[in-house]
């Protein structure tokens, strides 16, 4: 049947194409100067959309006065088209001598992810010039540090960082093995990205930097937001999407390029004459049906060709949101993402249907009372998927201090990082940090059931 | 090589569970789909003892197991509800006809009392007249806007306590999806909700809104309903559809995602300094509206006055050919009553 139902219907307008009337600046309305066209409709002459483009960047920047003078601010760098415009914005911010200068003091900061791309290490080398190359005209201090180091034991699971000019690729095995276990790459992907925050957060600690910059453009936003809601992130969706994550005490990640399309940065870098690397995620040339973020990037990208506003409209949906205040005295974090713990059962909810549907599923009519009505008190733990089973057989020395069991980590764990988790076959592998976190939780729990008779 | 059943119960499995993964026997199968229904109905607290309760039928997959399951659950926990069936025939040839034909039978199968409304009764057209007016492009518009009155009116008409709606899980996921795409946050934020009261209108309901549409199907499959399978043939050319074909692809990499984006609907919360339209009661038929005249009782001014384009589009755009359509006719009747002055 048509399932329009009852929430009404607007029609996606497909945008036309521009009526090529003799070249005009849409700014400055000079004819024939017109070299760029953007959103496939604005043309616009190459002064005023610099111009334009200069100033969006500092209007991101200035309009949320997060950033200080003097501030140490860390500046993420790929490799990618945004990141590199990025840069070359920040830098001539700073050799800007009106009062539109910026003030602050940028680290940038290249994360080599080359191990969890499988990349070999001369190809991880290669990359590394190849960013050296890119950022040798600016005049700004410039890092590498590797995701491999959250997982290295010999190194206390800490990372460091190397001055990009010197710097070494390391290898270690523990993130393989880990990856390794990754039966889908949706899971892997997620689980990526969060140890690549992870690694930026590291490092702007070794640098006192408390703010850090990423270089996030309209299109990924947007399918970012489209994908953290299929990811089941949809409670954390202002820190993974908005333009400012202060999911850590300390410490704000902020996305000033969020409202460049990809087509205003190609202009950017083409008028400027500056290069670009392609990232881990383009360079892996993935199937579109195999993950969930690999797909909604092309339905992202698609929408971007045929219904630009769209695009717009969704990354403007995102910017609408919050994070909720779930009952949660404690105010209590994930031990691997660090957002807010989305997961207190509530009576009808889809966390507790799905529990619901698993338990039914496994006890049949015989299990369970009938009589009983199912609630929210039934106890029904998530299904954890494989078999758990401890590497520590497999003379691996990675089951070392007092690691977690999955069951006895995924309380601490949001929607999202749970569905980690069921990926993976044990938890050791998983980054120390995480592991402590989780502890720590587990035992504020016990305390807090010890005294729970007492709270008011 | 026989599977043996999840649930211990001896038996070889027949299916798997697209929801957990999990391997069940028909019988398993029938009483897991059942009590999660009936859990989602008591958990959401759907329904009160002695309330009547209208299913909106349409024939289909959804309406059709959702009367059967509803039938049969009030007779196994003693709900104590009175079930009717309430069909909106929106007057679309070849649609409709066979549609119908199916929600008779449930009538007759169920034992439940059915009315049939249509369009042409409440609005005074069938949609086959509608897109004789506007074409096929919106006709969707007026589809989905009259189908939502429809029921409010037949309710109300019918006397009833609770709406209960066929929604699945894969309708909810697909509307927050299609939410976000073209950016409205109300309903973003309303359209998880498992019953939705608002003032003047009576309390809908969604018993299946955490059942999966391929479990709908297995069910119906395996129980052996009849029920009517043809897509609207005015297929829907907007964001349902792209959501739709969306979803299906993600569903394809991760069965969970449906309840994985129902979950981020569920959990979502909106800035405190977002403006949200008010609800208010539409001033010519007092049903619940967002503006002062509601859309279908705007949609249905532009049909009767020649102007099928009125209300599709922005509100604002509306209220600019009503002002223009005002103040013709105000010339127009000042034009008449000066000429009446002469005589
Ligand atoms: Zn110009
Ligand atoms: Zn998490
Ligand atoms: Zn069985
Ligand atoms: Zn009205």
């Amino acid at each position: 049947m048509c399932s329009v139902g009852d929430d009404g219907l607007t029609l996606m307008e497909c945008e036309e194409s521009p009526v090529l009337s003799g070249n005009t600046c849409k700014k400055c309305q000079q004819e024939n100067t017109a070299e760029v066209v953007l959103r496939k409709k604005d043309m616009y002459c190459k002064n005023c959309f610099l111009v334009n483009a200069t100033h969006k960047f500092r209007a991101a920047l200035g309009k949320s006065k997060i950033i200080r003078q003097g501030d140490k601010v860390l500046v993420a760098f790929s490799g990618n088209p945004s990141s590199v415009a990025m840069v070359h914005l920040i830098n001539c911010g700073l050799s800007m001598d009106t009062h539109k200068k910026l003030i602050f003091d940028p680290f940038i900061v290249y994360v080599d992810e080359g191990a969890s791309h499988g990349l070999s290490s001369e190809k991880r080398q290669s990359m590394l010039r190849d960013i050296h190359n890119l950022l040798k005209d600016y005049n700004i201090p410039a890092y590498s540090t590797s995701v491999d180091m959250l997982f290295n034991n010999a190194n206390n699971e800490r990372i460091s960082i190397f001055p990009i000019s010197n710097s070494m690729v390391e290898k270690c095995g523990v993130l393989e093995k880990i990856l390794a276990e990754f039966k889908c790459p949706t899971a892997r992907q997620d689980f990526l990205k969060r140890m690549r925050y992870k690694a930026l957060r590291e490092a702007a600690a070794l640098l006192g930097c408390s703010k850090i910059l990423t270089s996030e453009t309209l299109v990924d936003t947007a399918s970012n937001i489209l994908s953290n809601i299929s990811l089941g992130r949809g409670a954390q969706l202002p820190y993974d999407i908005g333009f400012c994550d202060s999911r850590l005490e300390g410490f704000k990640v902020l996305r000033p390029m969020q409202e460049y399309g990809s087509d205003e940065i190609e202009y950017y870098n083409q008028f400027y004459g500056l290069n670009s690397i392609k990232d881990y995620n383009s360079e892996i040339n993935t199937k579109p049906t195999n993950s969930i973020q690999i797909l909604t990037k092309k339905f992202v990208t698609d929408l971007q060709e045929n219904f630009p506003s769209t695009v717009f409209t969704v990354y403007r949906t995102g910017a609408k949101l919050s994070i909720a205040n779930e009952d949660n005295d404690l105010n209590e974090k994930c031990s691997l993402c660090q957002g807010p713990l989305d997961t207190s059962v509530i009576e009808s909810s889809s966390l507790q249907a799905t529990q619901f549907s698993s338990y039914v599923s496994t006890s049949g009519p015989s299990g369970i009372n009938s009589n009983v009505t199912p609630s929210a008190d039934t106890d029904t733990k998530i299904n954890l998927g494989s078999n758990e089973e401890s590497c520590g057989k497999k003379k691996c020395k990675c089951k070392s201090d007092n690691t977690l069991t999955k069951v006895e980590m995924i309380d601490s764990l949001c929607y999202g990082c749970r569905l980690i988790l069921k990926e993976i076959g044990s938890a050791d592998h998983l980054p120390r940090f995480v592991k402590e976190l989780a502890g720590s939780s587990n035992k504020l729990k016990q305390m807090r059931a010890e005294i729970e008779d007492f709270l008011l | 090589m026989p599977v043996s059943c999840s649930a211990k119960c001896g038996n070889n499995a027949v299916l798997k569970r697209p929801k957990t993964g999990d391997a069940l026997c028909k019988e398993c199968f029938f009483w897991a789909f059942e009590t999660e229904v009936h859990s989602t109905i008591q958990g959401g607290q759907l329904f009160k003892q002695g309330d009547v309760v209208a299913v909106a039928a349409s024939g289909g997959k959804d309406s059709t197991v959702l009367a059967y399951v509803l039938k049969l659950l009030d007779e196994r926990y003693n709900y104590g509800l009175k079930l009717v069936l309430l069909s909106i025939d929106e007057g679309i040839t070849g649609y409709r006809d066979d549609s119908l034909e199916t929600v008779k039978q449930n009538r007759d199968d169920y034992e439940m009392p059915l009315t049939i409304l249509s369009y042409k009764e409440l609005y005074g057209w069938t949609m086959d007249e509608i897109v004789e007016q506007i074409g096929r492009k919106n006709n969707c518009t007026f589809c989905g806007v009259f189908r939502r009155q429809a029921l409010d009116r037949g309710a109300a008409l019918l006397s009833v306590d609770k709406v209960a709606t066929g929604h699945n899980a894969d309708d909810i996921a697909e509307t927050v999806l299609m939410n976000v795409l073209r950016g409205d946050i109300a309903r973003l934020r309303r359209c998880t909700a498992i019953a939705t009261e608002s003032e003047g209108s009576i309390p809908r309901v969604k018993p299946l809104k955490y059942t999966y549409e391929k479990e709908i199907v297995m069910y119906a499959y395996f129980k052996k309903l009849v029920y009517f399978s043809t897509e609207c043939v005015f297929a829907p050319n907007a964001y349902r559809g792209y959501a739709r074909t969306f979803l299906k692809d993600l569903e394809k990499i991760r069965p969970s995602v449906i309840m994985d984006i129902i979950h981020s609907g569920e959990r979502l919360s909106v800035r405190d300094n977002v403006r949200m339209p008010t609800r208010i009661t539409c001033t010519r038929c007092g049903l619940v509206a967002s503006q002062a005249i509601c859309k279908a009782c705007t949609l249905l001014e532009g049909l009767n006055r020649g102007l099928p384009r009125l209300g599709i589009g922005k509100e604002s755009k509306t209220n600019r050919m009503r002002a223009q359509l005002q103040s013709a006719e105000a010339a127009s009747d000042s034009a008449k009553r000066s000429a009446g002055d002469e005589f």
